[in-house]
């Protein structure tokens, strides 16, 4: 009986092993992408203008009018003066299409999807949305033409 | 560190510090080392192709009564050759009188066609067959050398500098090139008016829309937040010359003065011509526009309706009259200006010649026209460098053979007091010493 016990207890210590865990430590991979990426390309004077008559009038550019606006490009060395002017130009046309502000503010997180969807071909990162969201809530006369404005000069609508 | 070695490395250190050229934000190693004898330089491409034989030689009478004084006998009215044009806008002065004639200036390598005559006046290099017309020069323009080779208060200012050409085609190439190092970061601003400043202009950019001021400080809020996200991806080198955020303002109130001065009529339509203005006098109307709104320090422009001769002498012979009045008016109204006046230096060349021989059209008055195929007499051309008396010299003129069209930008960088900063070997011409008291 004596050496049972000593068996017993003998058996009973072996099995109280001390479970030893491995801990692994790694980094989780993340995939960081910026909003925007993959657009290396220049557009043209004529796919720019295109593209922007476009996404204003619903509808493709006159080529009379292309070839006026072309020349417009050429006949000026900073670009971007030129765009911003004829952006401000479509946008003074009574045919332009552009939201109402009551649109807008009726469901703002949807206008800006659809800003981003129409004029960048992407969904907006989270930060984008919370920016352009907060911008409209505070500004109660920030309105639709000038958020269209905005993205239609900004550097992405000019790549591609 | 022990007290003594600390102290010695801080003194090799601010030793060192003073040792190192300064970086100037412009990247620039060193400002501007040079001194300048002017602050405003206006080089004007008197082109299109002008033989001296009618311009200094005054074989069809002298054509150029408001630049040049007469070698024999003033303007004499021919068959079709306009008999009047307004009065002269400097009196009775003639332009040699305020500076230096070279009769004998040479287009002495390169095709004697208008793109590469111009390219080699505005890079001071001559070119070969391999210059493509349908890009940007090679090597950097006289633009490039003097907003690299200079304060960051140019550097930074593309207004400083503006190239206003009288016709599209290759001419909106030449505000930059695609030399490495230079480029369009160093450009000129650039404006073909004519083609900008008309009816289908205003219809395309004149009526821009206006936001409240609050909107537009929004819209920058906007931009500035959308730029900085696609910050790493935006393709700088694509969007040419670029302006400063204040100076895109003044630039398109500047646009928008002259849709104004257009829909009132024009102010160019004030200066008497009626329905003898060309091309070229409005050009140079818009380049006396941008003078007076910037004061740039270095301004290019050009004319070329003489061009006409290949088909039509009588109105080579017409346009040279009025090219000629152009320039006048130009020296006046840089005279006018405030800031500009007494401060300025003119200098205008033909970019070539034409041909000695004619070629086998013949006009409605019966003279024969001319092409430019770079014979001798094509290359023969001439120059006339006006300015204060106290840096040009006054009523000299050289009749020798002197001066070629590759010494013009040297003679401007040495002008504005950049030529020391300019790499060796880069421009391949001389300055114009003679021309300089």
């Amino acid at each position: 009986m004596k050496y049972f016990s000593i068996i017993l207890i003998s058996l009973a210590f072996l099995s109280c092993k001390k479970t030893e865990t491995t801990t692994v430590y790694q980094v989780q991979e993340v995939f960081v992408d910026q909003p925007g990426a993959d657009k290396p390309n220049v557009k043209k004077s004529t796919e720019y203008i295109s593209i922007a008559y476009s996404d204003l009038f619903q509808k493709n550019i006159p080529a009379e009018l292309l070839s006026e606006l072309t020349e417009s490009y050429i006949a000026f060395a900073d670009v971007t003066i030129i765009e911003d002017l004829i952006i401000r130009n479509f946008l003074n046309d009574s045919e332009v299409i552009v939201p109402t502000d009551q649109t807008m503010r009726a469901d703002i997180g949807a206008f800006v999807k659809s800003c981003y969807n129409q004029f960048y071909g992407r969904e907006p990162s989270g930060q984008e949305v919370w920016f352009l969201q907060k911008l409209i809530e505070e500004n109660s006369g920030l309105t639709p033409d000038v958020i269209y404005y905005s993205f239609l000069t900004c550097n992405e609508y000019r790549q591609f | 560190m022990k007290r003594r070695d600390f102290i010695k490395k801080a003194g090799l250190a601010s030793a060192a510090a003073f040792a190192v050229p300064y970086i100037l934000p412009s990247g620039s190693l060193f400002a501007r080392t040079g001194n300048r004898k002017v602050n405003h330089v206006v080089f004007c491409l008197f082109a299109g192709g002008i033989r001296n034989i009618e311009s200094v030689q005054q074989g069809e009478s002298n054509l150029m009564v408001n630049m040049l004084n007469d070698v024999s006998g003033g303007f004499t009215a021919q068959d079709g050759i306009d008999g009047v044009l307004p009065t002269s806008p400097i009196g009775g002065s003639r332009l040699q009188d305020f500076g230096t004639l070279y009769k004998e200036f040479r287009f002495a390598a390169g095709s004697t066609g208008h793109y590469s005559g111009h390219v080699t006046a505005m890079t001071g290099r001559y070119q070969d067959s391999s210059l493509n017309l349908r890009a940007s020069p090679p090597y950097p323009t006289i633009f490039e050398y003097y907003r690299k080779h200079n304060d960051s208060s140019i550097t930074e200012d593309a207004t400083k500098a503006w190239w206003i050409s009288d016709s599209l085609g290759p001419y909106p190439l030449l505000n930059y090139s695609t030399y490495a190092g230079y480029g369009a970061d160093y450009g000129a601003n650039y404006i073909q008016a004519t083609s900008l400043i008309n009816n289908e202009g205003y219809d395309a950019i004149g009526l821009p829309k206006t936001f409240s001021t609050a909107n537009d400080a929004l819209a920058a809020e906007l931009k500035g937040f959308c730029d900085g996200t696609f910050g790493s991806q935006f393709n700088a080198s694509q969007t040419g010359v670029i302006n400063t955020p204040e100076n895109k303002v003044i630039i398109k109130q500047f646009i928008d003065e002259m849709f104004q001065d257009g829909l009132a009529g024009g102010g160019y339509n004030s200066w008497g011509f009626g329905n003898h203005m060309n091309g070229d006098l409005r050009n140079v109307f818009y380049a006396e526009e941008v003078l007076k709104k910037f004061q740039p320090e270095l301004t290019v422009l050009n004319m070329q309706d003489v061009d006409v001769c290949h088909s039509n002498f009588t109105g080579y012979c017409n346009n040279l009259r009025r090219a000629d009045w152009g320039v006048a008016h130009l020296w006046n109204t840089i005279q006018s200006t405030p800031g500009l006046a007494d401060d300025t230096v003119l200098i205008c060349v033909p970019e070539h010649g034409r041909n000695l021989e004619a070629n086998t059209v013949v006009d409605s008055y019966g003279r024969p026209a001319f092409d430019h195929t770079n014979d001798s007499t094509s290359r023969e051309i001439f120059s006339l460098v006006c300015g204060p008396s106290s840096v040009i010299n006054q009523g000299n003129v050289v009749t020798s053979v002197e001066g070629e069209s590759i010494d013009v930008a040297p003679t401007i960088a040495n002008l504005l007091g950049f030529d020391v900063d300019i790499p060796t070997n880069m421009m391949t011409g001389s300055v114009l010493n003679s021309a300089l008291v």
